[in-house]
């Protein structure tokens, strides 16, 4: 299976929802600022990276984990995937993930700032301190993917569908 | 483009009469009428075509973004790109009515013009 964290810019939400379903950030206990801002990827991306996934690695049930950085074209380029997909007979092999839905304003404006503004300085800052924020709402939704993941394997009974 | 390319309506108009003609049974054509937002994204099979599988695709208001997501989403998911011709329907018409006054002159032209393209398409894929 491919799953597919996007968000708007692919440096923020999408990375640590990534980080999270990799199990290279925890799903439970407290983490700091600095750990996110410590995160590679975090804050990275730039405009010429929207529409290209990017490769994070396989979780141990070897589903490979992709972020997508989709601008403001979100409802269209996902569309278009699942459309993709399902001409290719995939659709049952992809599962994108909007993860701007367990970000809150702190972090759209970190963002905003950091790649917009070009100030990262504050930015960067910002928009780690708002993931903090966020991280219950981010475990949860990688948590719900994982759930269905699972149910979504071979041999499982039955499918539930969720839009995310 | 999809409509000529099939040939549900001809590649080339001598006169305005016949333009209007054209235009009219085009409107009668399925999305002859343009595609609703919801459908942005979508890829919409148009017909058979003896050397292609024809489709339509709107892209929205960031067609750059949206033709690099397919590209990009095509190769993650093992399609052939070879297998795809993508053609920008809005590059020449966009160049040509930015104005209005030369669009209205060269409505038979423009037309032409993308009846040009598509019968290039055509021989592409013959080739």
């Amino acid at each position: 299976m491919i799953v597919i964290y996007h968000c708007y810019g692919r440096a923020h939400s999408s990375v640590i929802a990534a980080y999270l379903h990799l199990g290279k950030l925890p799903m439970q206990g407290p983490v700091t600022k600095e750990q996110i801002m410590a995160v590679p990827e975090f804050d990275l991306a730039e405009a010429s990276d929207w529409g290209r996934p990017y490769f994070m690695g396989r979780d141990p049930d070897a589903n490979e984990v992709f972020i997508l950085g989709l601008n403001s074209q979100t409802q269209i380029c996902s569309r278009l995937i699942y459309s993709l997909a399902g001409q290719l007979r995939m659709a049952d092999q992809i599962l994108l993930v909007n993860t701007l839905t367990a970000i809150g304003l702190l972090t759209r404006i970190g963002g905003f700032l950091s790649k917009q503004i070009r100030w990262k300085r504050l930015g960067k800052p910002l928009a780690a301190q708002g993931i903090v924020h966020s991280l219950p709402k981010l475990r949860r939704l990688v948590t719900a993917v994982k759930s269905q993941l699972q149910r979504e394997e071979p041999g499982a009974e039955e499918t539930v569908d969720y839009h995310y | 483009m999809a409509a000529i390319h099939l040939g549900f309506l001809p590649s080339r108009v001598k006169t305005k009469a016949e333009l209007a003609q054209v235009l009219n049974t085009a409107a009668s054509i399925p999305w002859g009428q343009g595609c609703t937002k919801r459908e942005y994204g979508s890829l919409i099979f148009i017909g058979h075509h003896p050397q292609a599988e024809v489709y339509i695709m709107p892209v929205g208001k960031k067609p750059d973004l949206v033709l690099r997501t397919f590209t990009e989403a095509l190769t993650l998911l093992g399609g052939d790109p070879s297998n795809y011709r993508l053609i920008n329907c809005e590059t020449i018409f966009k160049k040509r009515t930015n104005n209005s006054f030369l669009a209205s002159r060269l409505s038979c032209e423009i037309y032409n013009i993308i009846g040009s393209i598509v019968t290039a398409v055509q021989k592409g894929l013959t080739e």
